[in-house]
């Protein structure tokens, strides 16, 4: 019954279909309309959008200024999946602007320093800069969000001096014999290193920037006493005796180079240390992330364990390695971090062909300095844009300091002395 | 664009069930199974040295015919087929990889021309499909900034980034991202083959299909999104067994 009833159904359907002119085709049409439905099929499926490395579009006007970046963010950016910024809002609401706009007025080039700034204020990525080519630009400050939120703390303070570690410190704090370093290389980059001890087996390293592993391995002249005080601060920290303590200061250090991960702190561990993990991108959509790997600290072969406290001390201008070791160092069971909470710059960075993020430059834009992975903690939480949190909180107060009382130090020495 | 197309699919089916009802109708349901190539539709567009790659995969299906007379019919699948990609890093990057698993559940109809003898007929499948990204499989190497690399000496030249940087390898299930994925998929089919009746009751078959996606395996998420869309061949050997009509 019910088939008989389906078949008057499609009779009727089919008598209908009729007059409306549509024809019902047989068998031998089907090699027809194959090739013809397939055909039809491409039509169905999204375009690809163009996209061309961001070095390769000339510049020539504003609009085209604008795509290049947009979309180099867009592609290269690597924290999309917990950045608060509306990147496609973005787009709709600047593009029509920088099409209004001429690359050849000087009015103009000064407003798209604004517009960028604006556009990139709310960025979590704590290493991000802009930097411009336009010799009109040359006079603006180089746009960098984390340093504008820094400066609009109600908490602002200036980093501390390096002549306090690299001079007042040392001679102040530190027993005899400390030694100390200080490297001028011809670009102009300046290195500088302290190691010595405290209160009879406290022993204390200081560095400037994580350039350790070259400079320690570097056969140049102007490195041997650099050299020297790693040797140092090895000697003390590895001896057949364990040291009471150790303390690593990296206040006041931007970061540097991963490799000396492994140099400074896998000589103190006899296994992997896991702190955390890392992940970048497999291609070009903001969401298309690798899965994460976990990070370890490497031991040296030449390592160590260390049983007794190590304590890194860090401010709010420790920055990126300088991070990264406090993470690593707050996984190790005698590490401790006392000080303020740090920049929030936890992102490894290089060109973006290596990780298929990252920095870029455009043909308006000499530099766009951001990261190429995430990292995230044991704790499953991102500190991007946020900082690592000491396990003891001592703020920096830079009066106490100039009045000769280095409060974080003293509670370095205060924890170690309490184990 | 595709009501078209849903209209003639329904001149097919529809013409095949006036013209032969009368007679008795044959049911048939079995069980197949086979290999599938999968190769994806997108655009690496300017990342340097990444390249996608088909894989291979596997599929089973329940195939279930509802034959109105000696050459058409209607056949409806319920599959699972997996549909695999993977994503390589080419030249100096050369080691890097990701392997990427996706099994779908998805139910093909199509309309089913047969021809040919009484025992030995060729068949062709046209239709589509729809359905359910159930679930994903990452499998790979990538670059782990903290581990060194192989390393080389003074006097050596550096090939790979792997001398610089150590590989992480992982094999992981995938979350899906409700921002990302898009979990329904849907597209066009279509299949040749060779049935040979066995029995008065079972038949084997084998054929060769190829499936087309007409859905972005990514929600629509930002502006100048590359979309992905699957391609799967396929090849299936199964057994149906008949019973109704003839």
């Amino acid at each position: 019954m019910a088939l008989a009833a389906a078949n008057s159904y499609l009779s009727i359907l089919v008598s209908y279909l009729e007059k409306m002119n549509i024809y019902i085709l047989n068998i031998r049409s089907v090699v027809l309309i194959i090739p013809t439905l397939f055909l039809m099929l491409n039509a169905c499926r999204k375009d690809m959008p163009e996209l061309e490395r961001p070095t390769d579009y000339p510049g020539g006007n504003f609009e085209e200024v604008f795509e290049t970046f947009w979309n180099g963010m867009n592609n290269n950016y690597v924290f999309w999946d917990i950045d608060t910024t509306d990147w496609d809002q973005v787009y709709r609401r600047y593009q029509p602007i920088f099409a209004t706009m001429n690359i050849n007025d000087t009015a103009d080039i000064r407003r798209s320093y604004t517009y960028f700034r604006t556009m990139t204020n709310g960025l979590v990525d704590s290493h991000y800069r802009l930097r411009f080519r336009s010799t009109i630009l040359q006079d603006s400050a180089t746009i960098s969000p984390a340093s504008r939120r820094m400066q609009q703390r109600e908490d602002f303070r200036n980093p501390i001096s390096p002549n306090y570690f690299l001079n007042t410190l040392p001679l102040r704090d530190l027993d005899s014999g400390a030694s100390r370093a200080l490297v001028n290389e011809p670009n102009g980059s300046q290195y500088f290193a302290v190691s010595g001890t405290i209160s009879e087996g406290i022993v204390y390293l200081y560095f400037n920037v994580f350039d350790l592993k070259r400079l320690y391995e570097s056969s140049a002249a102007n490195t041997a006493s650099y050299k020297e005080v790693f040797d140092n601060f090895f000697t003390r920290t590895l001896g057949e005796e364990q040291p009471r303590g150790i303390i690593i200061d990296v206040r006041n250090n931007g970061g540097g180079n991963l490799a000396d991960l492994d140099f400074l702190l896998g000589r103190m561990i006899s296994s992997p240390l896991h702190f955390g993990y890392t992940k970048s991108k497999l291609s070009n959509n903001r969401l298309d992330y690798t899965p994460w790997a976990p990070a370890h600290v490497n031991p040296a072969t030449d390592a160590k364990q260390i049983t007794s406290p190590i304590v890194l001390l860090a401010d709010r201008y420790s920055a990126s390695m300088s991070e990264i070791t406090a993470l690593a160092i707050q996984a190790m069971p005698n590490g401790h971090f006392v000080g303020e909470r740090t920049w929030g710059a936890m992102g490894p960075l290089t060109g973006n062909a290596t990780y298929n993020a990252g920095q870029f430059v455009t043909a308006f834009m000499s530099e766009v300095y951001t990261s190429s992975l995430q990292i995230k903690a044991l704790d499953d939480r991102n500190y991007e844009g946020i900082g690592i949190s000491p396990d003891v909180m001592v703020t920096v107060n830079t009066e106490s300091l100039a009045t000769g009382r280095d409060a974080q130090l003293e509670a370095a020495i205060q924890l170690i002395n309490r184990q | 664009m595709p009501k078209r197309i849903l209209i003639l699919l329904a001149c097919f089916f529809m013409m095949g069930v006036t013209q032969s009802y009368g007679q008795q109708q044959r049911y048939e349901i079995g069980l197949s199974a086979g290999y599938t190539r999968n190769t994806l539709t997108t655009d690496n567009g300017s990342r340097s040295f990444t390249r996608n790659y088909p894989l291979n995969g596997f599929q089973v299906a329940i195939p279930m015919q509802y034959h109105v007379n000696d050459w058409f019919g209607v056949q409806l699948d319920l599959a699972y087929i997996q549909k695999n990609y993977a994503l390589r890093r080419t030249g100096f990057f050369e080691g890097v990889e990701n392997e990427i698993t996706n099994s779908f559940i998805q139910a093909p109809l199509m309309a089913h021309f047969s021809f040919g003898g009484e025992d030995l007929r060729g068949f062709l499948n046209l239709g589509g499909f729809a359905g359910y990204w159930a679930s994903s499989r990452i499998r790979g190497a990538n670059l782990d900034p903290f581990t060194p690399g192989s390393g080389w000496e003074d006097d050596e030249q550096l090939f790979h980034y792997t001398q610089i940087s150590g590989l992480y390898r992982s094999n992981e299930g995938v979350e899906f991202d409700k921002q990302r994925d898009r979990r329904f998929e849907a597209g066009l089919l279509g299949g040749v083959g060779m049935e040979y009746r066995v029995s008065p009751h079972y038949k084997v078959f084998a054929e060769a299909r190829y499936q087309y996606s007409l859905t972005d395996l990514q929600k629509n998420y930002m502006i100048n999104q590359i979309p992905r869309y699957n391609n799967t061949f396929g090849v299936q050997l199964g057994v149906l067994y008949g019973f109704g009509g003839r």
